[in-house]
């Protein structure tokens, strides 16, 4: 059965790369989008997919406070951080157990970028 | 940990290193002192985060206290330290040390601003278990600067690559009338720069505090429609501009650009005249120099055809990747990659690259032995491509630590000589096909006899054939496998392997090494070696 996912940014466009990213090249299936950390909640609950990708800066609940909500809720949610900012809050969602971060901005042009983000998912995800 | 091997290997790179312990404590190197002092040469840093290096290595160091850090550092250093421990089995390391909270130091502000960057290391005990933290300093300001430089030309050598395809791109008869056209319109701009110039040398002089003086430039050869000289400059310089564009002539237009503002600039009298003025002046004559370098390949092309064609693009695109060989990338620490790759992509290598690199190694190869020595290029002609000079590299580095360990006496014992503070002079030429590089000391130099003597003590030659060599020759023998003075191993410059190491780099590149020397006279190394990589144009 393929992985699945579901993708919170408040960006549009962001969004639509990353599912194109997930869908074509890892073969996972997206199950659905947010754009706010109060989607990311509720679409967690509904699907409990295997991954959740999660932006920080977004409109009514932010990133941290959803992650938050969601591990307290559901202790072994894969979550992942892509976002653009580097520093303490990262750093705090990492310990309050995100698994990982990808940083932005999305390089879906680059080798390298593409290489970091399988390896990312792969330690989340290990193929069983 | 083998801290100080690691501390010798570092040094060669230009790189310090202090562990950082999970309980949030420092053990510092003596290394990293050097560093620090090599990276933030200037006033005493007044915002840098980094207390002044330890002389001693110590434990116990609060890193707080190492890094100067503020309370809410501490707290984010404290969870990073925490988070790493904590997953360093299941998460990448370079993504744990991309997260730590202080990846580089700076000192002072600007493009001059002294850079330590530091690199994070996890070292993990037999259980796999992480034990501590090794953190690289590396004064990256050397790399910044060169990387800025390199970006530069890699720029401008780009543009012209796409000039030559433009000569290509177009009929040669309406090239040729643009050139023909440009060049006019540049000359005319020429003299009514000059006009300006000499005009503005009658009026208010030329002092440093001269003005721009927009009244003058109004009204300056007006003719007889009414356009003044700086109007009509505007004019012809917007004119080639926009046809050099439409070309796709990039580079000349965007030097006509560059000289477009800077006119715009001095019109307004917005900058500093006298500096608008010398910056407008050298882009004019860029312009003009930029515009007979077309014309020149138009001409070739013109004569030649295609070959000529191809020969002009395969020179820009050899500049624009030039210094590509060289070291094995693979096989350093990838720390240490993004600096080396910076300093290796600059296609020809500077004096005052070199300058820096060797005072630095220098330096901090006698602070560590507690000399003092002064370290300067004392001529040099020309720059050295890379691919030469990766070859030699090693070597200089070789010598230049056993000249300071083994060369230099000690300060006291200089002073009780009447010698002044020791030197080291570097001296390089590169000619077309040869470079030429000469070290020399003013330390206690070295006997040819008692040279021979050791050779002979040390089992490296029988006395008979010691007795038949000459002074060079018998000098020679430091070069050899296995040479020592010392009956303990130096700990900079190790068991007698760095001469030898350093000649047969030498060899292997196709060069020759000599030394010469006499008693208390100091040494002289000379090293010669094909310049690879050097090319000409056309």
């Amino acid at each position: 059965m393929d992985k699945s996912v579901v993708i919170v940014d408040d960006s549009k466009f962001q969004t639509m790369q990353l599912g194109r990213f997930f869908t074509d090249v890892m073969g996972f299936r997206v199950l659905a989008s947010g754009e706010n950390g109060e989607e990311a909640v509720e679409l967690y609950r509904a699907h409990k997919p295997d991954l959740i990708t999660m932006d920080l800066t977004m409109p009514k609940l932010d990133g941290r406070g959803a992650l938050a909500q969601i591990l307290q809720e559901f202790p072994d949610a894969n979550v992942l951080v892509i976002s653009a900012l580097k520093g303490p809050l990262l750093l705090d969602c990492l310990t309050l157990g995100a698994k990982s971060y990808i940083e932005k901005p999305l390089r879906f042009d680059k080798e390298d970028f593409i290489r970091d983000f399988k390896a990312t998912i792969g330690e989340i995800l290990p193929a069983s | 940990m083998p801290i100080r091997a690691l501390e010798t290997t570092m040094d060669a790179e230009g790189a310090g290193f202090f562990l950082l312990h999970l309980d949030g404590t420092v053990t510092p190197s003596t290394a990293l002192a050097a560093v620090i002092r090599t990276a933030f040469t200037g006033p005493a840093m007044d915002n840098g985060l980094l207390s002044a290096g330890p002389s001693a290595a110590s434990a116990g160091i609060p890193l707080s206290a190492f890094l100067r850090l503020n309370p809410e550092q501490t707290a984010q250093f404290a969870k990073w330290l925490e988070l790493a421990g904590k997953r360093h089995g299941d998460m990448r390391w370079g993504k744990i040390a991309a997260l730590a909270p202080v990846q580089e130091i700076r000192n002072g502000r600007g493009e001059d601003a002294g850079v330590v960057r530091l690199a994070y290391r996890k070292l993990t005990d037999s259980q796999g278990g992480l034990s501590a933290i090794a953190v690289f300093a590396m004064d990256a300001s050397p790399g910044l600067a060169m990387a800025r430089q390199l970006e530069v030309e890699r720029q401008r050598h780009e543009s012209q690559v796409r000039d030559v395809l433009a000569l290509a791109a177009n009929p040669p008869e309406t090239v040729g009338a643009f050139l023909e056209d440009a060049r006019l319109r540049l000359d005319g701009a020429r003299r009514d720069w000059d006009d300006y110039l000499e005009a503005r040398k009658k009026t208010d002089g030329t002092g440093p505090n001269g003005r721009s003086a927009p009244g003058l430039w109004q009204g300056l050869g007006q003719s007889e429609d009414g356009e003044s000289a700086g109007q009509r400059l505007f004019r012809e310089l917007h004119m080639v501009k926009g046809n050099a564009g439409a070309f796709g002539f990039e580079s000349l237009a965007a030097r006509a650009q560059e000289s477009e503002d800077l006119l715009d600039a001095l019109k307004d009298g917005a900058t500093g005249a006298d500096h608008a003025i010398a910056r407008l002046n050298s882009s004019l004559t860029g312009l003009r120099a930029q515009l007979e370098e077309l014309m020149r390949a138009m001409k070739l092309i013109a004569g030649e055809g295609q070959d000529a064609m191809a020969r002009i693009l395969k020179w820009k695109l050899d500049r624009l990747v030039a210094g590509t060989g060289g070291i094995d990338l693979s096989k350093v620490d990838p720390a240490l990659r993004p600096i080396l790759e910076a300093t290796r992509k600059l296609p020809f290598l500077s004096p005052a690259y070199l300058l820096r690199k060797y005072r630095n190694l220098v330096e901090r190869v006698a602070h560590n032995l507690g000399k003092r020595v002064h370290f300067r290029i004392t001529s040099n002609t020309g720059d050295i491509h890379p691919e030469s000079f990766s070859r030699v590299d090693e070597a200089l580095v070789h010598i230049l630590r056993n000249m300071v360990d083994h060369g230099l006496e000690s300060p006291a014992e200089r002073q009780a000589l009447g010698k002044g503070e020791a030197e080291i002079g570097f001296e390089f030429v590169a000619e077309e096909d040869r470079v030429f590089l000469r070290v020399r000391d003013d330390g206690r130099g070295m006997d040819p006899a008692r040279i021979a003597d050791r050779g002979v003590a040390l089992g490296l030659i029988s006395r008979d054939e010691a007795d038949r060599l000459d002074e060079v020759g018998r000098l020679g023998l430091i070069f050899r496998e296995g040479f020592t003075t010392r009956d303990e191993a130096g700990m900079v410059s190790g068991r007698g392997l760095g001469l030898a190491l350093a000649a047969r780099c030498v060899a292997d590149r196709g060069g020759n090494i000599y030394v010469y020397s006499q008693p208390g006279q100091g040494a002289h190394f000379a090293i010669e070696l094909p310049h690879i990589g050097h090319k000409k144009l056309y």
